[in-house]
């Protein structure tokens, strides 16, 4: 019985890894055509085992500090957190914050126009 | 004008409309369509005058004209034969061609595509038909047009697998838009980092192109101790 869990969840990790590194292998295209560079296909593959590790690290870490919060659920505040040593970082992040901010406003406020011409 | 060769069926490419939509296309589709012209140069030689007719009768007085530089043009290389078409294609639609590369770029997916019907027509043996070309210029727009180059969802399940207690811990969709974000400026700057890497490489060995601008491991396994201790 644990042998099939294990392998379940080795298959899912694989599986994970392999979308990661499809989409990885995309984003490398792209920045590589602006830098008028080439990448080996073994960079996108350790590319794409470094940040599967980072994903690793930053999933706990994400976890910790929504634990802290006394919090099950991980919030912005938390990932704004993970850049807090990276200045550039954590102004673009908190850029994207208000992005966010401000389509969850309009989306709120087209959901509130439709009930309103609902009703 | 000449009669044509072979009577077809009037051929109506989307040219005004596909440009629209690929507007944003980047050099990417360019390059595509380079290797693809390359394949192609001998097939678009062959087709020089039937393509030119082709304009000639459906375009206007103007596309007639350019024919005779056209055909000229055609003699030459890829290169050339793609600034001529699409300097008749401008001339033939009235489209003001304000932005050389990008317009150039975009004419050139779809004189591929009539490249590509035309030598099917004539049935030359080149080994695919057009649909795949059609199909993959559709690709690669969508791919360059989507938002988010890591999907959230599959950060949400790379997130949740490496959770410790996944069956508790939530993440709010602001939360997973957020990381998303991080992973993308992550790996664009390792990719950056990995590039500057390769440059200084380049710089202390004396051939400018020795590594053939290749990014390899290494580049990567400089860069990265200070990526992680930066992220």
């Amino acid at each position: 019985m644990p042998e099939a869990t294990d392998s379940s969840d080795s298959q899912i990790n694989d599986r994970l890894k392999s979308t990661l590194w499809y989409h990885v292998g995309q984003l490398v295209d792209e920045e590589t055509i602006n830098l008028g560079v080439n990448a080996t296909p073994q960079y996108i593959g350790s590319l794409t085992e470094l940040v599967w590790a980072q994903i690793g690290t930053v999933a706990t870490d994400l976890e910790s500090f929504a634990k802290h919060a006394g919090r099950n659920t991980i919030k912005t505040d938390d990932v704004l957190l993970l850049a807090r040593r990276n200045e550039g970082l954590e102004s673009i992040l908190k850029q994207k914050v208000d992005e966010i901010r401000v389509k969850n406003e309009q989306k709120a406020k087209e959901k509130k126009d439709a009930q309103r011409n609902g009703s | 004008m000449a009669p044509p060769k072979r009577a077809r069926p009037s051929f109506s490419p989307p040219r005004p409309k596909k440009s629209k939509s690929t507007n944003v296309s980047t050099s990417m589709k360019g390059r595509e369509a380079s290797w693809k012209n390359q394949k192609n140069a001998a097939v678009a030689r062959k087709q020089a005058t039937a393509t030119s007719k082709y304009s000639g009768r459906k375009g206007t007085r103007k596309a007639q004209l350019s024919d005779d530089e056209e055909e000229d043009e055609f003699e030459d290389d890829s290169r050339n034969h793609r600034s001529a078409l699409s300097l008749v294609d401008a001339s033939a639609s009235e489209v003001e061609d304000d932005d050389e590369g990008a317009e150039a770029s975009q004419e050139n997916d779809s004189d591929n595509s009539s490249d590509r019907t035309n030598h099917d027509r004539s049935r030359a043996n080149l080994n695919s038909s057009p649909e795949p070309d059609i199909i993959l210029a559709e690709i690669t727009t969508t791919s360059t047009n989507t938002e988010a180059p890591i999907p959230e969802q599959l950060v949400h399940k790379m997130l949740h697998h490496h959770f410790q207690k996944p069956e508790k811990t939530k993440i709010s969709t602001d939360a997973r838009d957020l990381v998303t974000k991080y992973l993308e400026v992550f790996v664009r700057e390792a990719i950056m980092r990995s590039a500057y890497e390769r440059q200084e490489k380049d710089g202390h060995e004396d051939g400018a192109g020795a590594g053939g601008g290749f990014l390899e491991v290494e580049d990567l396994e400089r860069a990265a101790v200070q990526l992680c201790l930066d992220f």
